[in-house]
């Protein structure tokens, strides 16, 4: 008897294949929902978010009245790059880390186990970091209107960009997201190197201090990297068009900002499939006993 | 899947590193048999299941599991396989009934009509003897019920082929039979082939048809635990006291020696024992004399003290 015969033929089984991954891709809906609500309930996870927060709006109380150049307030500045920092931490940094634990602890090689697993595992975690990015982010708004009150101010062009650019930037960072996860091999070293990489970005990025105040070099670097143009795009929505000025080339440019992120999110999108099926495919149950064991003798 | 073995391996071999950790594995599973995988500590036992499994590539040697190469296969082949490896520390935040639900789930399109998939939750529940702990937290399970969750997980699917790495590990006497008859019930009834290794003699000797012993990444016993008794001839053990002094002698056929040491005149033998070899002894004759490469030492009369 050949394989062949126990299975259905060709066009039978192209169809059960398809039907196989619809299906894999609801339960790993099903799965990111499960886990983000785990997270919820989960004390030390949740005042994360609440801390996190509660800084935003101390930052933003404290600067309510500063202005960054006459008419375009200091906020407006702030606000888009905290966005952007929210981004980049939830889709990236947070992503790895939970990557890098659940290969250690066996969840990656129990995905491999199963039929269409690794589909499902990583729907789950795509799912899981939306719930988390569009709840930090309505948070985030909500309480920045609030402060805010009238200098809040986003036409629907703005909105449009906004969501545009979210949209873009959260496929672009949660790809790199999987190849952080997927290159650093112990969940101390994306804790530690991989905060500083990312603190670093954000800074280099024009995050923290506009990007035209820094050495040439460093706006180089800036300019190659997406963060800076996720930062640009949520700019132009929140400041006034003259603020345009502040930026490197003395304007906007929000076409090569689309164009820059969108790049990147292609080369993700190429690359994170591939590095997650080698990280798997690596992975066996002997080399986890090893590593526990490893910690047991750490503890 | 009716001549085809169900596992079919052929000169397997597995280097880490320039080391040879299998050499020349040559391995045959029927249908619906129960074939331990029994040996010391680093012999190949989970390189050799790791392999079969499809996690692990091998360095040469043809190797067909369920009429596949388990380094190409693909999902459909997944869906037949049921993997218990020897730790698993994941999904502790998740609660029992839910984790088993949403790994069945993705077991649905693999359905045929000899095999309805996936398991129920609760059904499955409580055949492993985790139906009270459904609504548990996973990371709250003992270490036995745990791992009974992860024989649950790997029967799930209802797999043709179950490995099982250790599965006993940490059970208590109860849980280890149940476990025991869970394992027949699935042979019986499920036609399930199982592959498992173990330490423990005694469990490969109750629930497995066959033995196999691996050592020094080669297969040094292949048989029944009464057949491979035999293959390590000799082994009887009667023991006895004469004079106040105990004695032990070794023999194939301990009726001959019984009979003469009866018959012998002016001795008063008291305290006569006569004990088969344990699967334990032939074990540790067979690995002793792989290990010294050379025959087991013959066993005469022992004064014991």
């Amino acid at each position: 008897m050949s394989a062949a015969a126990a299975r259905p033929d060709g066009e039978a089984s192209a169809t059960s294949a398809a039907n196989a991954n619809a299906n894999a891709i609801r339960a790993g809906v099903r799965r990111g929902l499960i886990e983000h609500w785990i997270s919820l309930r989960t004390p030390s996870e949740t005042a994360f978010m609440v801390i996190g927060i509660a800084v935003i709006g101390v930052v933003l109380w404290v600067n309510r009245d500063s202005e960054i150049a006459p008419g375009a307030s200091l906020n407006s500045f702030i606000l888009p790059s905290i966005i952007t920092i929210q981004l980049l931490f939830i889709t990236c940094y947070g992503l790895a880390t939970v990557i890098v634990t659940e290969r250690e602890d066996g969840t990656l090689i129990r995905a491999r186990s199963l039929p269409n697993g690794l589909r499902a595992y990583s729907t789950g975690l795509l799912t899981r970091t939306m719930c988390e990015l569009v709840e930090m982010m309505v948070l985030t708004l909500v309480i920045a209107a609030i402060i805010l009150g009238s200098s809040f101010d986003v036409g629907p062009a703005g909105v449009a960009v906004i969501l545009g650019m979210l949209v873009l930037g959260t496929v672009a960072l949660t790809t790199f997201g999987f190849v952080l996860g997927t290159v650093f091999k112990n969940p101390r070293s994306v804790g530690g190197w991989g905060f500083l990489v990312v603190g670093a970005l954000a800074y280099v990025s024009g995050l923290v201090q506009p990007l035209v105040s820094m050495p040439a070099w460093v706006q180089v670097i800036g300019q190659g990297s997406p963060l800076f143009w996720i930062g640009q795009a949520f700019r132009w929505a929140f400041l006034p068009p003259e603020a345009g000025a502040m930026e490197p080339g003395g304007d906007w440019q929000l076409g090569i900002a689309f164009a820059v992120v969108a790049a990147w999110a292609i080369v993700g999108l190429v690359l994170a499939p591939r590095l997650l099926h080698r990280v798997a495919r690596r992975e066996t149950g002997s080399a986890i006993e090893a590593r526990r064991q490893a910690a047991l003798q750490r503890a | 899947m009716t001549d085809q073995p169900i596992v079919h391996v052929r000169g397997l071999r597995m280097e880490y590193s320039g080391r040879t950790v299998l050499d020349g594995i040559d391995l045959r599973i029927e249908r619906g048999e129960v074939v331990a995988l029994l040996g010391p500590n680093g012999a190949g036992k989970t390189t050799t299941i790791e392999i079969l499994e499809g996690f692990r590539q091998r360095a040469g040697g043809e190797v067909t599991v369920l009429g596949e190469d388990p380094a190409h296969a693909g999902d459909a082949w997944r869906a037949d396989v049921g993997v218990v490896l020897q730790s698993w520390r994941d999904h502790g935040r998740w609660r029992v009934a839910q984790l088993l639900e949403q790994f069945g789930a993705l077991y649905g399109p693999y359905a045929t009509s000899d095999r309805d998939r996936p398991y129920r939750a609760g059904d499955l529940l409580e055949l492993v003897g985790l139906a009270p702990h459904a609504g548990a937290q996973v990371r709250t399970l003992s270490g036995g019920q745990r791992r009974r969750l992860d024989v649950a997980i790997g029967l799930v699917g209802r797999p043709r082929l179950l490995f099982l790495d250790e599965p006993t590990t940490g059970f208590d006497p109860v849980a280890r039979h149940e476990f025991h008859e869970l394992v027949h019930r699935l042979s019986d009834f499920d036609d399930t082939t199982v592959l498992l290794t173990t330490h423990d003699l005694a469990e490969a000797e109750k629930i497995a048809g066959r033995i196999l012993i691996l050592d020094g990444g080669r297969i040094v016993a292949d048989g029944s635990a009464a057949a491979l008794a035999r293959e390590v001839a000799g082994m009887s053990e009667i023991t006895w006291r004469e004079d106040g002094a105990r004695h032990v002698h070794s023999a194939a056929d301990p009726v001959p020696f019984v009979r003469d040491l009866l018959a012998r005149p002016d001795t008063e033998v008291t305290e006569l024992q006569v004990r088969a070899q344990t699967l334990e002894e032939t074990y540790l004759a067979m690995v002793a004399r792989t290990e010294s490469a050379e025959a087991v030492t013959p066993v005469g009369e022992v004064e014991a003290a």
